[in-house]
């Protein structure tokens, strides 16, 4: 019987993941957008630190964490660890992290795809500019974290 | 003949030998210094809850997270006494109770949390003990404390909570691990109405005096009721629920879990239920080696493991009958 949900998120290809890790090289020097982030996670099983670039959602003054793959490593560990660090060039900072759940996280996912359509579209089915009511029944795909300030 | 306490206990020490290496465990099973060791909280497992150490690291996790300056202490030197009570030893069973009121007194603590159902229900209803300290049940304390836990994690199942109702005490730990329950981000929570004839706790005890027949047949109805309600999955309220109960996630098709590994998983936390799995197995062979990391660190008999692992887990599946043992949680 299957205790825990399974997880499912889109895998990066070989090609997405080598871009990842060069953009990611290039937002930990400090470039990028000013919504570009080098997340930094501890590895739920190793400790080890493992960073993904991301984009950082700022609305109604919170900073906001999608996952547009779904449930992906990163999530996980920030699941378990409760935290991570942002970091942009020599900036770095800590945040604890809170799910977000409910009734928020259509208008967030909403505002986060049309904030950010040409990255992320092709991980959402609905268009970028649809009202949140277009996301409510595929909000399960999309884990959501609000980055709180002081761990 | 007189009670096998020996047994009884060590039963206990053994089934936890086999899942949890001595390195690994926060909780504590030895008296404290007599000069005394202050903590602010003293979390009182009491003895049962060590046959399933995931419970334990469970909740000393929540603890952890809480930043709490605690104690987890447990396990025969931490005896309540109802088992002694439960045999007619009254004096052994006061004796025992006082004496480990002592050890809580050497930890100085603010307050004493009750994991088992069993325990306060011997100091707070039987005996009606005035205790130095404030002492509330693991779940009430939890409700109080969730304003300082942040959820990590959406748990997307839909729960129903097997609870007990035998008397007020019983209806508030429920309704605390409830609202526990409906606490975490993404979980449904589906009423189920609680089975009065399931008495205090679940235990083999209340199982022989209804009939193993009967109690099945009252477990498999609650079972339908929550899925009927749309449940995926049935939360126990104590461990001894857990431990009578996980093997009828074997029957389909809802997941059997304690009730705090689900809050927990919304906070990230995540201990595996190795009883549950072994009574799930049932197969003698793949337990012990499963068990041998824990066996050759812990130093224990193989013979007696054996033993265990074929009394405990191996008759999973078919009807087993009501044992005649005191089991209080």
């Amino acid at each position: 019987m299957p205790v825990a949900e399974a997880p499912e998120f889109r895998r990066p290809s070989a090609s997405e993941r080598l871009f990842n890790r060069a953009f990611g090289v290039l937002v930990g020097l400090g470039l990028g957008l000013r919504h570009n982030y080098l997340l930094e996670v501890e590895g739920r099983r190793t400790g080890r630190v493992h960073s993904t670039p991301v984009n950082v959602l700022e609305l109604d003054g919170k900073r906001l964490l999608v996952a547009p793959r779904g449930r992906t490593q990163w999530v996980r560990n920030a699941e378990t660890a409760g935290a991570v660090t942002l970091k942009k060039g020599r900036r770095r900072r800590r945040f604890r992290v809170r799910v977000v759940s409910g009734a928020d996280k259509p208008r967030i996912l909403s505002a986060y795809l049309g904030r950010f359509r040409r990255t992320v579209q092709r991980y959402f089915p609905v268009p970028a500019g649809s009202g949140p009511t277009a996301f409510a029944e595929i909000t399960d795909r999309y884990p959501v974290f609000e980055l709180m300030a002081g761990e | 003949m007189s009670y096998d306490y020996r047994a009884h206990f060590g039963e206990v020490t053994l089934t936890q030998d086999l899942m949890s290496r001595k390195d690994e465990r926060r909780w504590r099973l030895t008296a404290p210094p007599p000069a005394g060791e202050h903590h602010d909280v003293v979390l009182y497992l009491g003895c049962n809850v060590l046959r399933t150490s995931h419970m334990v690291r469970t909740v000393t996790a929540i603890f952890d997270l809480l930043g709490l300056d605690y104690v987890a202490v447990g396990g025969p030197s931490y005896c309540c006494g109802i088992v002694h009570h439960q045999q007619g030893d009254t004096q052994a069973a006061r004796g025992m109770s006082q004496g480990t009121i002592r050890l809580f007194e050497r930890f100085s603590p603010r307050e004493v949390v009750m994991w088992c159902p069993s325990c306060i229900y011997f100091y707070d209803e039987v005996q009606q003990l005035t205790l130095p300290f404030p002492f509330r049940q693991a779940a009430e304390f939890l409700v109080e404390q969730l304003p300082r836990l942040t959820f990590t994690r959406e748990v997307r199942r839909r729960v129903a909570l097997h609870s007990h109702v035998h008397n007020d005490a019983r209806r508030r730990e429920g309704a605390a691990g409830r609202r526990l329950l409906e606490s975490v981000p993404g979980l449904t929570f589906v009423a189920v109405e609680p089975e009065p004839r399931f008495g205090r706790i679940c235990t083999a005890a209340v199982q022989q005096q209804l009939g193993l027949g009967v109690w099945n047949g009252l477990l498999r109805d609650e079972l339908a009721r929550a899925q009927a309600g749309g449940a995926d999955a049935l939360a126990t309220i104590y461990h001894g629920c857990q431990r009578l109960i996980c093997r009828f996630e074997a029957e389909g098709p809802l997941a059997i879990e304690h009730y705090l590994s689900v809050f927990a998983r919304g906070l990230g936390l995540e201990f595996e239920d190795t009883y549950k799995r072994w009574m799930l197995s049932g197969d003698r062979e793949a337990i012990l080696a499963d068990a041998t990391p824990c066996m050759e660190a812990n130093g224990v008999d193989s013979a007696a493991a054996r033993a265990l692992v074929e009394r405990t887990f191996v008759p999973c599946g078919r009807p087993e009958p009501a044992g005649a043992r005191t089991e209080p949680s």
